[in-house]
């Protein structure tokens, strides 16, 4: 009795092993080739962290604040996706949104390349949403491992930009 | 007839240990090596480091000795 309980519970934990295998294949090479990550403004996640040096931002009301540019994020993103669509949907008080950037080059140094967003579109409530597209393989990573920064440009003196969502469509 | 009964009741414990210590340790080497070389395969989702700790938990009791 206590040998086929044995033998069931080494089944079972085989069998898990066996789905949680699968489930990780399926999590990181979906079969609509495409993973979809969404920033959190209060902690750092695996795949995204979040925006920083903290003195720059702020979280109000559900909405991050960038008050003083540039402010940094890292990606962490496996080698077959090659394309990264990043959607920011943001409201500018104060700020202009100068673009996104990512790293080039290793420390030390300030390697990066400025990217302009690819479409600009604007809603009723005052918020604006731009779209940016990366070629992931072009650019440095360590370990697969991205930083990109968000660059802005003061135009009034107490000013910030405002962020609502940061969304990032990884593509196959 | 009661000794055999706690021996037996031993070896269960012991052959769960061992089974558990197999699997979790041979599925710790394995998302090692694929963390190794796809960074953030694994750690992208989870913390595979309970892995090794449910298998060091498992060796230590199966490597304990019986003193009774």
């Amino acid at each position: 009795m206590k040998n086929f309980l044995l033998k069931l519970i080494s089944l079972t934990l085989i069998l898990s092993a066996v789905g949680l295998g699968l489930w990780l294949i399926n999590k990181n090479i979906p079969a609509y080739g495409s993973q979809v990550i969404l920033l959190n403004f209060e902690k750092d996640q695996p795949m995204l962290s979040r925006l920083g040096p903290e003195v720059r931002t702020r979280v109000q009301e559900g909405l991050l604040e960038i008050l003083e540019s540039p402010v940094y994020f890292d990606l962490r993103s496996l080698p077959w996706f090659d394309q990264a669509y990043i959607y920011l949907i943001y409201k500018e008080l104060g700020q202009e949104l100068e673009g996104i950037a990512i790293q080039t080059a290793p420390e030390p140094g300030w390697h990066y390349y400025l990217q302009k967003p690819v479409v600009v579109t604007e809603s009723s409530d005052g918020f604006k949403k731009a779209v940016f597209i990366f070629d992931l393989n072009n650019f440095y990573h360590q370990r697969n491992v991205r930083r990109f920064l968000i660059s802005t440009k003061q135009l009034e003196e107490k000013g910030g930009l405002k962020i609502q969502t940061l969304k990032i469509i990884l593509n196959r | 007839m009661s000794f055999n009964f706690f021996k037996k009741k031993v070896n269960f414990w012991q052959g769960l240990s061992k089974v558990v210590f197999r699997v979790s340790f041979i599925l710790f080497l394995i998302i090692f090596i694929v963390e190794y070389l796809y960074p953030g395969f694994a750690t992208n989702w989870f913390n595979p480091i309970w892995f090794l700790i449910i298998s060091l938990i498992s060796v230590i009791i199966l490597v304990t000795k019986n003193y009774d």
